[in-house]
């Protein structure tokens, strides 16, 4: 878990140079990320499968989600499987 | 009364083209989201060895063989571009001496994307002086050599190319640009930039590479240009003394096909009358007008006696249009 969200957090940090005006901890909404939005989500989700091989859907990197959301759907298959069959 | 008529256009597009499935770095959800969301389909891309003045001396040289114009008698090249050859010197220079305009003066502008209509508005301005019986105008753009190839919220909705105008004094002035209206609100000048690699941010201080890319704030792009897109447009038209519905074509910056919609639909006239290409070439920035205004008389969409209007919106943020009867 805390391998996974500092190795997040490094690319937070290199994905979105204005975040360093925040604290990133675990609870940091996506939507917290100052130029977060739709497109951003994207180049998260390339972030994600590129360094975690994990294909998370955009509809999952929406604003409410925490990072602590991202680890989870990272180091669970299950769960992010359960969240994809959840959605519309 | 002198004015400045266009006699001819001209463009290049490169011949790398690059459908959005070929955007591999993104997945199939994200690459399906381009063109919903833009309308861009494709783009193209410099060769590896094609800088700006490449394809700016490509797009000049169709221009003047269209009419058979001699170089030698082209007397001022403005070259509109925010992506140049380097820093200094202008990159115009180059495309005076590849093109063997010996008589020319040569000089660039930046106004990012505007910078179409403030080219031919200053070129407007230097033929109706009357110290030049001609300019040749010329925008051209490489995006692609400073975009981050993993952003998304940039890389895939522009592309490469440029395209060309020759301006000459006429004594009709029925014919020519006939008004033109420019603004500039520098207080968003960080909605669109490229930070790093500037006096304000010299290499030597850029922490992260992401600085030396461009960047925009898509949601804040859009609102501007939704707002000052109509605006310019009914200025324009209203200081010329003419109706929206005596225009022919209307002739944007090709950024996006929801703003081309947006605008018309504020403006109450059919979009069919907003000339697109941005599906084929992305947002070509102060190209762009410039490759459309080529591709519309090419295609017998415009031609000699029809108004046009011209606009453009981009980083500063400037904007401005110019009405023209071909």
């Amino acid at each position: 878990m805390a391998d996974t969200l500092k190795k997040l957090k490094t690319g937070i940090e290199d994905l979105f140079p204005e975040v360093e005006r925040i604290v990133v901890s675990g609870e940091t909404r996506l939507g917290d990320i100052p130029d977060f939005d739709s497109m951003a989500a994207v180049n998260l989700q390339t972030f994600i499968e590129e360094n975690f091989k994990v294909a998370i859907p955009l509809d999952l990197l929406g604003d409410d989600t925490t990072l602590k959301d991202i680890v989870d759907l990272i180091e669970n298959p299950g769960r992010l499987a359960a969240a994809e069959k959840q959605r519309p | 009364m002198k004015r400045a008529l266009i006699v001819s256009t001209g463009s290049y597009l490169p011949g790398n083209i690059i459908p959005n499935e070929d955007l591999l770095q993104f997945s199939r959800e994200a690459q399906s989201l381009i063109g919903k969301k833009t309308g861009v389909l494709a783009r193209r891309h410099a060769g590896e060895n094609q800088c700006t003045s490449d394809l700016a001396l490509a797009a000049a040289r169709t221009c003047l063989g269209k009419i058979d114009f001699l170089p030698e008698d082209i007397e001022g090249i403005i070259l509109s571009t925010s992506s140049p050859d380097r820093i200094q010197p202008a990159t115009a220079t180059r495309v005076q001496h590849l093109l063997g305009a010996k008589r020319s003066f040569a000089f660039d502008i930046n106004s990012v994307c505007s910078g179409s209509v403030y080219g031919l508005h200053l070129a407007d301005a230097l033929v109706k002086s009357g110290q030049y019986g001609n300019i040749l105008f010329v925008a051209a753009e490489v995006y692609s050599r400073f975009l981050n190839k993993k952003d998304f919220s940039t890389f895939p909705y522009f592309g490469d190319g440029a395209g060309a105008v020759l301006l000459q004094s006429t004594e009709d002035s029925s014919r020519g640009i006939l008004h033109s209206c420019l603004a500039t609100d520098g207080s968003s000048s960080e909605t669109i930039c490229v930070p790093g690699g500037g006096t304000m941010m010299p290499y030597e201080k850029i922490t992260n590479p992401r600085l030396a890319y461009f960047r925009m704030k898509g949601e804040d792009v859009l609102s501007f240009t939704l707002d000052k897109g109509p605006e310019i447009i009914r200025q324009v038209v209203a200081a010329a003394e003419i109706n929206l519905d005596d225009v022919k074509c209307f002739i944007c910056h090709q950024a996006n096909i929801n703003i081309l919609h947006g605008i018309a639909a504020d403006l109450g006239v059919p979009s069919e009358r907003f000339y697109v290409n941005l599906d084929r070439y992305g947002n070509t920035a102060s190209a762009s007008v410039l490759i459309a205004l080529d591709e519309a008389r090419e295609e017998g969409v415009i031609d000699a006696g029809d108004i046009v209007v011209t606009a453009a919106f981009g980083g500063g943020l400037s904007w401005g249009a110019n009405l023209i009867r071909i």
